[in-house]
């Protein structure tokens, strides 16, 4: 069977962690820091979400003098709509679990 | 920064090239984002990590990207229809002396001691698409393998289209 699509755990923990901050502009290598995804994960994440439309990027001027500017993203409406999904369907499967050990 | 960092930070500046190189055209803004994010990656061995992880990440991406390339836009590639341009100009050359000949009272084609310019020409236009051939292949064969065979065996029909008309004619 197909596995529905951005449902792998790496592609939760991005959302959750770019849910954590909805409005602000977040870059590559925070998120990776945050996330603890590597860059050969995080990429492919972030490049699968914009192609979705769950995703805008833009480039934004560094704060460092001297440095290049810098990719920076944010989750559109929908990629917020499908991150609260997604975070509140981990919660609901978190409970559930919790509820079935303390049964047993 | 010593010696060895900036021999470290370098690699990372060569992976990190490596990884934009590879992602296809159409998403050149996220390696010119891989790069640009090395740059403020204090670090060294962690700018390196950074760096390998976005050579795979360009890799996954392009492996994704493969099937882009139909065996139309393939085929339009100059070092695609050069040298099928090449052998089929070859082709029209052997007709064209063939009809010639015809048309001047001989019977057709025959073998001649003293090569023409004909002659000279077809064997030109055959050994001067083998470096053109050779160049696509490198280029294209790792990036859509499948349509590059394609075009290669179409390259070598025509090739040997060109040729046969010299092996059955003995010429």
């Amino acid at each position: 069977m197909a596995r529905k699509p951005n449902s792998s755990a790496q592609t939760r923990k991005l959302v959750s962690a770019m849910l954590r901050q909805p409005r602000a502009w977040q870059y590559g290598y925070e998120l990776s820091k945050q996330t603890e995804l590597k860059s050969g994960t995080l990429y492919p994440l972030l490049i699968r979400l914009s192609d979705q439309g769950l995703l805008e990027s833009k480039w934004q001027e560094p704060e460092r003098p001297g440095k290049p500017p810098r990719h920076a993203y944010k989750l559109t409406s929908n990629g917020l709509a499908f991150a609260r999904e997604t975070v509140a369907t981990d919660t609901a499967s978190t409970a559930r679990r919790e509820l079935a050990g303390a049964t047993t | 920064m010593n010696a060895r960092a900036s021999l470290v930070r370098r690699l990372a500046l060569a992976l990190i090239a490596h990884a934009a190189d590879v992602l296809p055209p159409s998403r050149s803004p996220w390696g010119e984002a891989m790069k640009h994010e090395l740059d403020h990656i204090d670090g060294d061995v962690e700018a390196v990590r950074w760096a390998a992880g976005c050579v795979i990440a360009s890799y996954l991406e392009r492996g994704g990207r493969k099937m882009d390339q139909s065996f139309g836009t393939m085929v339009r590639k100059p070092s695609a229809f050069l040298p099928l341009a090449m052998s089929l100009t070859a082709l029209a050359l052997l007709f064209g002396a063939y009809i010639f000949a015809l048309a001047t009272g001989q019977a057709g084609l025959e073998r001649q001691q003293d090569e023409g310019a004909i002659a000279h020409l077809w064997q030109l236009l055959m050994a001067g698409q083998l470096p053109v051939l050779i160049f696509f292949a490198i280029k294209w064969l790792p990036r859509a393998p499948r349509q590059t065979l394609y075009v290669l065996a179409l390259q070598a029909g025509a090739a040997l289209a060109a040729m046969a008309p010299v092996y059955f004619l003995n010429l």
